[in-house]
């Protein structure tokens, strides 16, 4: 590790004054960003920790759904967001280990917008909102790839509101050493259709399986995808697994999410 | 009832209290005042040639208190191979040198080739990335494969070796002329190709070591993560550093993990050491696991060509093999012993098959050393037979269970000598076999596979039997074929003045948790309770010379000496409590912690028989010896005990077993 400044600021605008700093980096739960540290792969000259702030935590239920602040982890998540949607719930209950969920946090993750976190898969399939200190984004352009995200220079994210589906799961086949998503799929059914969220899998990150939306918003049952074939096409290949076996894992737990959801 | 006391109870380990509650001391947990921290500056090449390394800028750097490289270290020693092997015809093998830091060339990704010693770890982190950028080493192509290896003599790991080849090992050349034949006449051959991978053993703790010197007193003191402290101390004194043995005292205290890999001396270790010295303040060096998986010495790594000779209803006539074994880029300690005596001599496995003859040629290759790590070699023979016994019952359409029946030695047959230079002196491998299919309901397979199917899912069985050489010695048979130290242990036992034990093995617990068995083994020999046997290990300055914990030995080996300790001790108890009780000696009976005298006695007052608890006896002694009973004059001034608290030191070299057929061309080895 080398060396750095650490800050840990009080409120939303202090943060962004922090961040403003040559070589600034805001810094979350810092489950990836503290082994990249260790490893002298980054080497920021200030650190700004965004978890002392008080208006960026906690999970409320509100007229738009289901607020979470950005700096609440995952275990937080897990107890609080359990009443009110489930599958988000245990979403957040199925990350890393305890360890990684009580120090983990929704705004780490969804910056940081790794290819196999759950996080992401959540909030596209959910077609959440990411509230920044600047404005709000919809789920659908908040994700633009592998590590990649609307986010600017300087703006950070202070929130997710999730509308609460009719019916929801999220099915993961676990990495075994991380617990990452070898491949997981985030399926919600709403008034007015169905979203299938996949993490894990592809090469540009979380994605949206149209086709089984259409098929699921047409009648939501496993053999509705039956038919449906997913392209191997840009998805991931690695010991692990080959973008062939990845591509059966979409659509084997989409139906189990199916079968699953409540 | 299980016991619950004494040897075979199942009782909590007694260290864990220490280590679940945070309270092991593991090298790393050592502060020491003056500390300073090495770094090493590693190949990320697997093969290259040192053109210069320009320390001026690192060696400017904040911190930095010092810089190594090889050339520092070019005319001490090499880090030794501990087995020579002699190939098939009779040369000795080739032993290229191991510096302490590669000099001339890199040999594997991971080789280190200078260390910085700086203030604080991040200073020497700094400047090691500085040297390494400083540093130009022409890229050679890289050898991996170990047929290309062999095939190719272009290319050269080590420059003076020709073939990349470290020796060419028959086992046992004596009968591969008959092993041939049973071949050529055989009514059914099976062949295989094997590829036994390589793995890194990768303990919870990394390695670790820290180096200290005494300018005052000249002495070195090396605390390491090791399995076997006295051979660490003899390999730094004896082969590399040339220090004298009775100045470095080397400490492996909580050690976490080895599974082999903390068998070896290692660079880092001598490195640290002569830091210490230069710079007369300790040096410490503690492995991230990235060096962890790029310099513990690896495992396996056999790629094994096996035939299988038999007769069409499946019995075995002979067994052949061929195997290519990666030492890796230098010998490690043990690594020319693993595939070869470790490896050979279990191909016969349980079976009596008449002819086998194993072929084993040892390869250098641009990768990290190789060398035992669990199982160490008969894992790697185990596999072999077993899939192409497998293999042979499908060619054959045999069933797997009655072919292994058919072929296992029978009870009466022992003991039993191989082809392959080992006697098994006793077993009942049928009743195993039996127990087994009981167990496994074997019957009932068919009934469960179908169930599966019906769920859309696969049920298969497998079958495999194994035979296992464990507790490595006898001294004298491993010092016949090649062993370059004894492979004995020591355990000394004192009897404390207040009459509680304090124990110091050879033997060293990295896991284990000797200090819970080794406990009850002494406990129970004396009648005492096992809170009052202390456990000592893994401390030079404190331990008998014993020769450490690896190959499944230190109850086989180290228990043993201490059970010949313990019984010293009683021996000489029994000469005290015969003045004690006022008999003779040979009266004198010992059992559940007490003296007692045996047959008629004068009748006491209190109507018991007299006896003595071993705590009496060697209180009483240690006030005979400072004059504090009545009747000091009771101490025979010729007694052979000499006074004050008893002690007794054994040691210990299993003996080979007898056979009873004419012995084979090789020695035999037994309880290896």
């Amino acid at each position: 590790m080398h060396n750095f400044d650490f800050v840990k600021p009080a409120t939303i605008a202090d943060a962004v004054k922090a961040l403003s700093a040559e070589g600034a980096q805001a810094l979350s739960g810092g489950q990836t960003l503290t082994p990249t540290l260790k490893q002298r792969l980054a080497a920021p000259s200030v650190l700004v920790s965004l978890t002392g702030i008080a208006e960026m935590k906690g999970v409320c239920m509100g007229d738009d759904g289901l607020s979470i602040g950005a700096a609440t982890t995952h275990a937080t998540v897990a107890k609080e967001a359990a009443a009110h949607y489930p599958a988000l719930a245990k979403l957040a209950g199925g990350i890393g280990d305890p360890a990684v969920r009580n120090r983990g946090t929704i705004g780490g993750s969804i910056a940081n917008n790794d290819p196999a976190a759950c996080y992401p898969a959540g909030v596209l399939g959910s077609g959440a909102t990411v509230v920044t200190n600047r404005r709000k984004i919809a789920a659908d352009d908040y994700f633009q790839g592998l590590f990649t995200t609307a986010l600017e220079e300087g703006e950070i994210v202070t929130g997710v509101t999730f509308p609460i589906p009719q019916k929801a799961a999220y099915v993961k086949f676990n990495q075994p050493a991380s617990r990452f998503a070898l491949t997981g799929v985030f399926v919600a059914k709403f008034a007015d259709g169905v979203r299938v969220a996949v993490t894990g899998a592809s090469n540009d990150g979380v994605f949206r399986w149209t086709e089984a939306e259409k098929a699921l918003s047409a009648n939501f049952s496993a053999s509705a995808v039956a038919g449906l074939t997913v392209s191997a096409d840009g998805l991931i290949g690695d010991l692990h697994g080959t973008p062939a076996y990845r591509a059966n894992l979409i659509k084997v737990l989409t139906k189990r999410a199916v079968e699953a959801a409540h | 009832m299980p016991k619950d006391y004494g040897i075979g109870a199942s009782s909590k380990r007694r260290e864990d209290v220490r280590f679940l509650s945070g309270r092991g001391v593991y090298t790393d947990d050592v502060a020491l005042h003056g500390q300073t921290y090495a770094v090493f500056v590693r190949s990320n090449v697997a093969h290259g040639r040192i053109r210069k390394i320009d320390t001026a800028a690192a060696a400017g750097m904040p911190g930095v208190l010092a810089i190594f490289t090889g050339e520092d270290f070019k005319d001490v020693g090499g880090n030794p191979a501990g087995w020579l092997i002699n190939s098939r015809d009779g040369t000795p093998m080739r032993e290229p040198k191991r510096p302490v830091l590669a000099h001339g060339k890199v040999r594997h990704v991971g080789d280190a080739y200078a260390a910085v010693i700086a203030e604080t770890y991040q200073q020497a982190k700094d400047a090691a990335q500085q040297l390494a950028d400083d540093s130009d080493i022409e890229e050679l192509p890289a050898i991996v494969d170990m047929r290309k290896a062999v095939a190719d003599a272009s290319n050269r790991v080590h420059d003076e070796i020709p073939d990349n080849i470290c020796f060419d090992w028959g086992w046992i050349e004596d009968n591969r002329a008959a092993v041939d034949a049973a071949f050529k006449s055989a009514p059914h051959i099976t062949t295989l190709e094997l590829v036994n991978n390589r793995l890194v053993p990768n303990a919870m703790e990394p390695r670790a070591s820290i180096g200290e010197y005494n300018p005052g007193t000249g002495d070195y003191k090396l605390t390491t993560t090791s399995q076997n402290p006295h051979l660490t101390r003899l390999l730094v004194a004896a082969f590399v550093l040339g220090i004298p043995e009775n100045k470095l005292t080397v400490v492996a205290p909580d050690v976490g993990g080895g599974f082999g890999s903390k068998i070896y001396h290692y660079g880092e270790e001598a490195l640290v050491l002569a830091a210490a010295k230069k710079l007369g303040r300790p040096v410490r060096w503690t492995a991230e696991r990235t060096e962890s998986f790029l310099t513990d010495a690896h495992g396996r790594d056999h790629v094994t060509k096996i035939e299988l000779a038999s007769t069409k209803d499946g019995e075995i006539l002979a067994i052949r093999t061929e195997t290519l074994a990666n030492v890796g880029a230098y010998l490690s300690n043990f690594s020319t012993a693993t595939p070869t005596f470790l490896h050979g001599t279990l191909m016969a496995g349980p079976y009596k098959v008449p002819h086998v003859y194993v072929n084993v040629k040892t390869v250098f290759t641009n990768t990290a050393p190789v060398d035992a790590y669990r199982g160490a070699g008969r894992p790697e023979a185990t596999f072999s037979i077993e899939r192409i016994v497998d293999k042979m019952c499908r060619e054959l359409n045999l069933d797997p269970f009655e072919v292994r029946r058919k072929n296992l030695i029978q009870p009466d047959q022992f003991p039993y000598t191989t082809p392959v230079g080992l006697v098994y002196d006793t077993g009942n491998y049928q009743a195993t076999l039996d127990k087994l299919i009981e167990l496994a309901d074997v019957a009932g397979f068919d009934k469960r596979a179908a169930a599966s199917k019906a769920k859309g899912k696969l049920r298969g069985m497998g079958l495999s039997t194994w035979i296992e050489a464990c507790g490595i010695a006898p001294s004298n048979l491993v010092g016949v074929l090649g062993s370059r130290v004894g492979l004995y242990d020591a355990a000394t036992v004192r009897v404390n003045a207040t009459g509680n034990i304090s124990v110091m093995t050879g033997a060293h617990s990295h896991g284990q948790g000797h200090e819970t068995v080794f406990a009850q083994i002494v406990a129970e020999k004396l009648g005492i309770p096992e809170s009052s046997v202390e456990i000592v290990h893994g401390d030079t300055s404190k331990i008998p010379f014993g020769m450490g914990s690896y190959g499944s030995r230190s109850l086989a080996v180290c228990g043993s000496a201490m059970n010949r300790a313990v019984d010293k001790i009683i021996a000489k108890g029994k000469k005290i409590a015969a003045h004690m009780l006022e008999a003779a000696e040979g009266d004198i009976t010992f059992a559940d912690g007490k003296f007692s005298v045996a047959g008629p006695t004068r009748p006491r007052p209190s109507g018991k028989s007299p006896s003595a608890p071993m705590s009496r006896i060697t209180t009483r002694w240690r006030r005979w010896s400072r004059g504090w009973r009545r009747r000091p004059s009771t101490i025979p001034p010729t007694s052979p005990i000499p006074p004050g608290p008893i002690s007794a030191r054994s040691r210990w070299t299993p003996k080979p077993a007898r056979s009873t057929s004419p012995p084979s061309p090789a020695q035999t080895i037994s309880a290896m």
